[in-house]
């Protein structure tokens, strides 16, 4: 962990703070080391009297290791932090991933006045408005809220599909398909993601399980160039991202969620899951994937949403 | 789709609260000056950011049930009793108090009033509250274009902009306002009570041959059935734009 009152490096872990604007933007790793220094390089800053009031603390974890919820409640405590209104964002990310480089970004926000205007972060007061007093959750990109449903967004009916003619087709940018029914599709070696879901609605869901075949799987010996991904969905729905997005680990055709057959109104019989990014990006009712040379914006991305849709850096409509 | 010229961001703004209109037990209008509004289009949504007075804040989206008006603002909420934000802003928001506003959002579930086509709009409880931005802003325009509004509400209690309704169906040959009670219906009232179901259904709407534009907005339960329905009874699901909102949209 760096601690240095500096913008981090972008690539890097690191720190920021900016004891003038009393905020903060922190990037540790989750080595106990880290911890600890984290701890107390936050309680210095409480000492200096810089980590109070508006103060934000982005934390930003990999895979190396996580932060302990017990560290957490400690830094917490520490800080008198349901008092000062400070808060704390964690996220954990793989330190390849979109997230992580969009994480790193958000702390240097934090950190850097110039970037994030005083009145974003503390806008109009409306009188006598104190919400629920929870703190924003551990893992809550900005602006979200957390809820233990799963509300339902389409912009149509809910497409009926025939198992029977159910097909996934990947087309390369040289029009090159690869098509799999439903047997042949649920013969692939599968996985079980547990995965945090952030609609641009304003909801998340923590910890969400799901069934599916990772895109690596599917994309596994289809020879391509392309750069973007156009997934088109039964019913003409279609959303557009960087092929870089569907590798590693990172999307799955999901057909199952929390241990159930995935319902038509969530998406079933599959839906594609992209859970680093805005959920509209994960197509429900998905039956194609395009790989393309060019970017080419899908249906929200069309109607005033935001092209790519990070929720860490709250990309939610055009120009965020 | 042919992307449109790309807008600059969508900027948070302060809007005051000009006046209240109760409209139910457990709704009412909250009338808005946000100076600097772009305008709209019936049917958008805006977000909106509390804040408290030790910087804490929060965010959600409410639909607009204003036709566009220069910088005036109207958007209706109704209280949902574990709600967040929904309490605060159906109780206790008092004329003068600001809130953050940013919008206008959503291309989608939009009615432009340059389109003839035959509009049907079905609303579930709260799920009016667009359709209506879309009948003033008819009224506004002074469109002509045939539009019915079938509009599902519990009992006459619930009903969301009664008294501007009837007037509305009165006066107005080429609009047709039905309501379709699910609990409880007037004393006097004819019709079945209880969900819309396909005879109902056919007797208040066009047929699927006029190819009407149809806008189905409620709770994720009324916009599925009804989206089904109308698929049912033979509506091109192409025609058919929804906009659900599940119990968390407090």
């Amino acid at each position: 962990m760096r601690c240095a009152p500096q913008r981090p490096a972008a690539a890097g872990k690191g720190m920021a703070a900016n004891p003038a604007d009393q905020r903060l933007g922190v990037v540790v790793d989750g080595s106990d080391e880290d911890q600890e220094e984290l701890r107390g390089h936050l309680r210095d800053q409480r000492g200096a009297g810089t980590a109070g009031g508006a103060a934000w603390a982005i934390v930003q974890l990999h895979d190396q290791g996580e932060i302990s919820n017990d560290t957490l409640y400690r830094i917490r405590r520490d800080l008198d932090l349901e008092d000062s209104g400070c808060q704390i964002w964690v996220g954990l990310f793989r330190r390849r991933g979109r997230g992580y480089r969009g994480a790193v970004r958000q702390a240097e926000r934090c950190a850097d006045p110039s970037l994030n205007t005083g009145s974003e972060t503390m806008g109009t007061v409306s009188p006598g408005f104190r919400g629920r007093r929870v703190r924003p959750g551990p893992e809550l990109p900005p602006g979200q809220y957390l809820v233990e449903d799963f509300p339902v967004l389409s912009a149509g009916p809910t497409p009926r599909i025939d198992l029977n003619k159910w097909e996934l087709t990947i087309t390369t940018q040289t029009g090159q398909q690869h098509r799999w029914d439903w047997d042949a599709f649920r013969a692939l070696p599968t996985q079980s993601p547990t995965v945090d879901i952030h609609c641009v609605t304003k909801w998340s869901k923590l910890g969400t399980n799901w069934e599916g075949v990772s895109l690596d799987t599917l994309l596994d010996g289809i020879e391509t160039n392309a750069s973007f991904a156009t997934a088109e969905s039964y019913g003409g729905y279609t959303t557009n991202l960087p092929l870089e997005d569907l590798l590693d680990g990172q999307a799955w055709i999901a057909y199952r969620f929390g241990g159930e057959e995935l319902e038509p109104i969530h998406g079933g019989p599959a839906r594609l899951l992209v859970p680093h990014l805005y959920f509209w990006k994960s197509a429900k009712w998905v039956r194609g994937i395009r790989l393309m040379n060019q970017d080419e914006p899908g249906f929200w991305e069309s109607l005033g949403y935001h092209n790519y849709g990070d929720p860490w850096r709250e990309q939610r409509y055009w120009g965020d | 789709m042919a992307r449109a010229a790309v807008l600059g961001r969508l900027n948070w703004r302060a809007a005051q609260l000009v006046a209240v209109h109760g409209e139910s037990a457990t709704a009412r209008t909250l009338i808005l000056d946000a100076p600097g509004w772009p305008g709209h289009l019936p049917g958008q949504h805006v977000d909106v950011r509390l804040t408290a007075e030790d910087g804490y804040s929060t965010q959600r989206s409410y639909s607009i049930a204003s036709a566009p008006a220069g910088a005036r603002l109207e958007l209706t909420v109704e209280r949902l009793e574990d709600g967040e934000v929904s309490p605060y802003l159906a109780d206790e928001l008092r004329p003068g108090d600001r809130l953050e506003l940013r919008g206008p959002i959503g291309g989608w579930f939009v009615w432009h009033p340059g389109d003839l086509d035959p509009v049907l709009l079905l609303g579930g409880g709260s799920g009016v509250v667009p359709l209506m931005a879309m009948l003033r802003t008819r009224v506004a325009t002074g469109s002509t274009t045939p539009m019915r509004l079938v509009y599902s509400t519990r009992t006459p209690d619930t009903v969301l902009y009664g008294d501007q309704l009837r007037r509305l169906g009165e006066r107005d040959s080429a609009l047709r306002v039905e309501l379709a009670y699910t609990r409880r219906a007037p004393e006097g009232w004819q019709g079945p009570v209880g969900r819309l179901d396909g005879a109902r259904l056919t007797t208040l709407a066009w047929p699927p041959t006029d190819r009407p534009a149809c806008f189905v907005c409620g709770p994720t339960g009324f916009a599925e059935a009804v989206a089904n329905l109308l698929v049912d009874q033979g509506y091109a699901p192409e025609r058919i734009k929804t906009e659900r909102f599940g119990p968390s949209g407090a």
